[in-house]
């Protein structure tokens, strides 16, 4: 079932929580809504799920309009943050509360509460209090008691935020993996990017209620459309461009004359600050490289290296691969030669 | 070093448990020996059996009529305040809990104003000579000063109700009626039982309405006041206070039980307020009808109290007089200066001790906490007048009570007929109070912040006045509002331990209501009301003087700032 947000404002008395919003989701698609916390991806959410009265817009579903439809007709599923389980049912009481309530038979239900335990992987819980579960399995029966009703969408509200990091990881695979078995359209709200990233088929990036960007989770990675979509997606090495800056003139003389296109003196005629943006994995640390700078501080986590360099008074963050075997030498206070590589796309962001 | 300060928690706990077993269990334990034991039982089953069974029927009727009634008003009025959205709505918030710092017998002063036998609607206006008194007249002043009590607690569930869960279950498809009956109404269970069971036990203990209305209708409660006021028997009373305990015990522990073991309780509290959005019309109609009723009753009856007050003779003669508050002012002065004293005291004393209670039960490893929990418990289970009768029966012997039973040839000391009695009665009686409300904080209070101190290298001393005395002091406060208003208007408890010279206002109001006049009770309830008013606004201001401050601060700098 697709969807579309047309002209959406909410607020919460003079605060504008949703400015403005206009988004189309293909059916079976599952939407990442990515921003800061206070940044209206909730409210959005919410109001989707008519779960807060529309100030301004319409939703359609399959170019219905269903934004005076109240919560229980619009059939979209959501999974809560804090899972909202009802604390005075059994887990198969809390999955069939969906069901009952939608006068399903007995026998039917009992039979479709199995299944969707199994899959969501809790068979044989069916009679666990909820305070007996962990906060993984508490995640499981929640998304059970979405899933079973077979909603037309799928609602997720920060659902792996408060498990642990490994436990985030299985359960976004299972989430997205489900999602796509039952080609469910769904709008996943979070503030991580990584899980926006590994979970979706494209990504809204929100701030202030605004959608700052929609695209794949590549196009938002590698061409942010401006400074706060580039920053906030990973780690992010920004320069602020200037025609006069020493910068531009010693990037000149680098790799950056290789890609003319990009060139940054010619598009900062416009009188907008602009960065250039480029990620760790974009600096290559060797004795070869072009520039120079002092290392300020470096951290190794496992796989990757992280070397902050102090570069003629920017700090520039650069990632070294295998940082053990490659005699790079990386104390703090050090010298340090590096290349940057912008041969790729269009690296100039608005400020 | 660390052995001094622990000797002293200890010595506390010892010695505190003693004085509970003493002050608690052992005189209600008097009233079963007593009652039992002293005298024939031949006597017990052909005389006293059916007079007192036949009594005990009486309460239990009134009781369950009035749970029913109160409950149902007190989760309406929560509903309705806390849930529709309406004009007045806040208003009416703070009304309805008048009712709470009132001596319990205003609203029968007003009853009896509104529909006595010289009653301003049912003899003035109507012309009837119909008698309101009797069964119809308990019920309905009970339920009207109970509801409040309903409310309180119902409300306070009704408020912290995980939002998220009723969205989730609206979500699912279900509709508003459906969320109500499957998800809001099953979370508020342990609320509603417990007021249930307080609007119960209440009913039971509750002695002076029936004396004042009941008429030829009386109960246990007001049998065993008659029993040792008008005919002196103490066995009758006793008997009579047994069969009074054993249902007030075994609701509250029953309900105890119920709700230990299917203690459900949200993870998530949601601040935030809500309304019913799509209430249909007729239903919010009736339930802002009722509400608003309920509301008019209670504040009818201190209008009515307040004019009443200053009428010549009610009923009779409607003409303005200061007659009534003068009377008081000469001749009843005192009383209401031992009930200031009396509360305060209590209040003091009984929240320090539950508090320290609460503290060495939840973090010192001693034996028998369970146990000394439940005598410590015991209290709110019993009918303050039982209470009052097994401090008559054992402390009327020498050596503080227990001289029945041990020859001595010391000096005896018979604490019965002295002043301090009443005030070691409610001391113990209330000790719950504190001790509940220092549990209920302690769950909130991080346990690493005790290690952390100790780490730091705190002594156990030093631990508890740096760290956990400040943490604990606003369940001091609360408790100490509680005990404060409970004491101002208790009665039951004290009524056959008062003495002369430390007579309080609320049994002087009492004894004025026995002999009908109508305008010098309803000015002492209404000088006690204010009193209880000026006293808790006081306390407030004292308990919270630092928030106050600040807020003084804020204000002076926000004043200054807008100068420049």
């Amino acid at each position: 079932m697709g969807i579309e947000l047309k002209e959406i404002t909410q607020k919460y008395g003079d605060l504008i929580a949703v400015n403005n919003a206009n988004l189309f989701i293909e059916d079976g698609e599952m939407i990442a809504l990515l921003g800061p916390s206070g940044c209206g991806k909730t409210t959005l959410l919410k109001t989707i799920a008519g779960l807060l009265p529309l100030h301004q817009g319409s939703i359609l579903s399959n170019e219905k309009d269903i934004s005076k439809l109240p919560p229980q007709a619009r059939n979209a599923a959501m999974v809560f943050q804090n899972y909202a389980l009802f604390p005075h049912m059994t887990v198969a009481e809390n999955v069939a509360y969906g069901l009952k309530i939608n006068k399903c038979e007995p026998s039917l239900i009992k039979k479709k509460v199995e299944e969707i335990l199994d899959k969501v992987e809790l068979p044989g819980l069916n009679q666990r209090k909820i305070s007996e579960l962990s906060g993984g399995q508490q995640q499981r029966v929640a998304l059970a008691r979405a899933l079973v009703i077979e909603p037309a969408m799928l609602l997720f509200d920060e659902p792996l935020s408060n498990l642990d990091q490994n436990l985030r990881v299985s359960m976004r695979r299972m989430i997205r993996k489900i999602q796509q078995e039952y080609r469910i359209t769904s709008i996943y709200v979070t503030h991580d990017q990584e899980e926006a990233m590994s979970i979706s088929d494209r990504i809204v990036v929100m701030k202030d209620g605004v959608i700052q960007q929609i695209g794949l989770p590549g196009e938002v990675y590698l061409k942010p459309r401006n400074r706060f979509v580039a920053e906030f997606m990973g780690t992010a090495n920004l320069l602020e461009l200037n025609e006069h800056d020493r910068i531009i003139q010693l990037l000149e003389c680098g790799k950056w004359a290789s890609s003319r296109d990009n060139c940054p003196v010619g598009a900062s005629n416009n009188r907008q600050k602009r960065c250039l943006l480029f990620r760790p994995e974009d600096v290559e640390v060797g004795a070869e490289g072009r520039f120079e700078g002092t290392v300020i501080w470096h951290e190794t986590i496992g796989s990757v290296t992280r070397v902050t360099i102090d570069f003629a008074g920017n700090e520039i963050i650069a990632e070294i691969r295998n940082y053990y075997k490659s005699g790079i030498n990386c104390t703090t206070g050090e010298k340090i030669r590096f290349n940057i590589d912008l041969a790729g796309d269009s690296h100039i962001v608005p400020n | 070093m660390q052995s001094r300060p622990s000797f002293i928690f200890k010595l506390f706990y010892i010695l505190i448990s003693l004085t509970i077993i003493y002050f608690v269990l052992l005189p209600i334990v008097s009233v079963f020996v007593y009652g039992l034991l002293s005298g024939s039982s031949a006597d017990l089953s052909n005389q006293i059996l059916p007079q007192v069974w036949k009594y005990m029927k009486n309460s239990l009727q009134v009781a369950l009529f009035v749970t029913i009634v109160s409950t149902s008003f007190g989760l309406l009025a929560s509903i309705t305040l806390w849930r529709v959205k309406f004009w007045g709505r806040k208003l009416m918030r703070v009304l309805v809990l008048m009712p709470l710092i009132s001596p319990p017998f205003v609203g029968t002063v007003a009853f009896i104003m509104l529909f006595g036998k010289r009653g301003l609607i049912t003899h003035s206006l109507l012309g009837l000579e119909i008698s309101p008194y009797g069964f119809h007249g308990i019920v309905t002043m009970q339920s009207i000063g109970l509801a409040t009590l309903a409310y309180l607690l119902i409300s306070s569930a009704i408020r912290k109700t995980d939002v998220s869960l009723e969205e989730a279950a609206r979500n699912l498809g279900a509709s508003e009626k459906k969320v109500f009956l499957t998800i809001t109404l099953p979370l508020m269970i342990p609320e509603i039982t417990v007021a249930a069971m307080l609007v119960f036990l209440t009913s039971m203990a509750d002695f002076a309405t029936p004396i004042i209305i009941g008429g030829a209708y009386q109960t246990l409660a007001s049998d065993l006041y008659i029993q040792i006021t008008g005919l002196y028997n103490v066995q009758m009373a006793s008997i009579t206070g047994i069969f009074l305990f054993i249902p007030c015990f075994a609701a509250f522990f029953i309900q105890r039980y119920y709700s230990g073991k299917n203690l459900v309780y949200s993870q998530y509290v949601t601040p935030e307020m809500i309304e019913y959005r799509q209430v249909k019309p007729i239903i919010k109609f009736m339930l802002i009808g009722l509400s608003s009723l309920f509301v008019i009753f209670v504040v009818f009856q201190y209008a009515f109290i307040v004019i009443g007050a200053f009428t010549e003779h009610w009923g009779y003669n409607y003409a303005f007089t200061l007659r009534h508050l003068e009377n008081i002012l000469n001749k009843n002065l005192a009383s209401f200066v031992n009930s200031v004293k009396l509360a305060v005291t209590v209040g003091f004393i009984s929240s320090l001790l539950g508090v320290l209670l609460a503290y060495i039960i939840k973090t010192k490893d001693y034996p028998l906490t369970r146990q000394l929990d439940l005598v410590v418990t015991l209290p709110a289970a019993t009918p303050g007048i039982l209470l009052g009768i097994g401090y008559l029966v054992t402390f009327r012997y020498p050596l503080l009570g227990i001289g029945k039973y041990v020859l001595t040839g010391f000096e005896p000391v018979i604490l019965l007929g002295t002043g301090i009695i009443i005030y070691l009665i409610c001391i113990y009686r209330y000790i719950y109070i504190g001790m509940k409300a220092g549990y209920a904080l302690m769950e909130h209070v991080n346990p690493n912040l005790e290690l952390a101190a100790i780490n730091l290298g705190a002594s156990e001393r030093r631990v508890f006045f740096d760290i956990m005395f400040p943490l604990l002091k606003p369940a001091f406060n609360a408790a100490f509002l509680k005990n404060f208003t409970s004491t101002m208007t208790t009665l039951g408890a004290i009524v056959f331990l008062l003495l002369p010279k430390n007579k309080v206002a609320v049994q002087q109001i009492f004894q004025i209501m026995t002999s009908s006049e109508i305008g010098a009770a309803a000015m002492m309830a209404l000088l006690l009301s204010l009193l209880s008013l000026v006293f808790l606004a006081a306390f407030q201001l004292l308990l919270n003087y630092e928030e106050i401050f600040k807020r003084l601060r804020e204000a002076r700098q926000w004043v200054s700032s807008l100068r420049k």
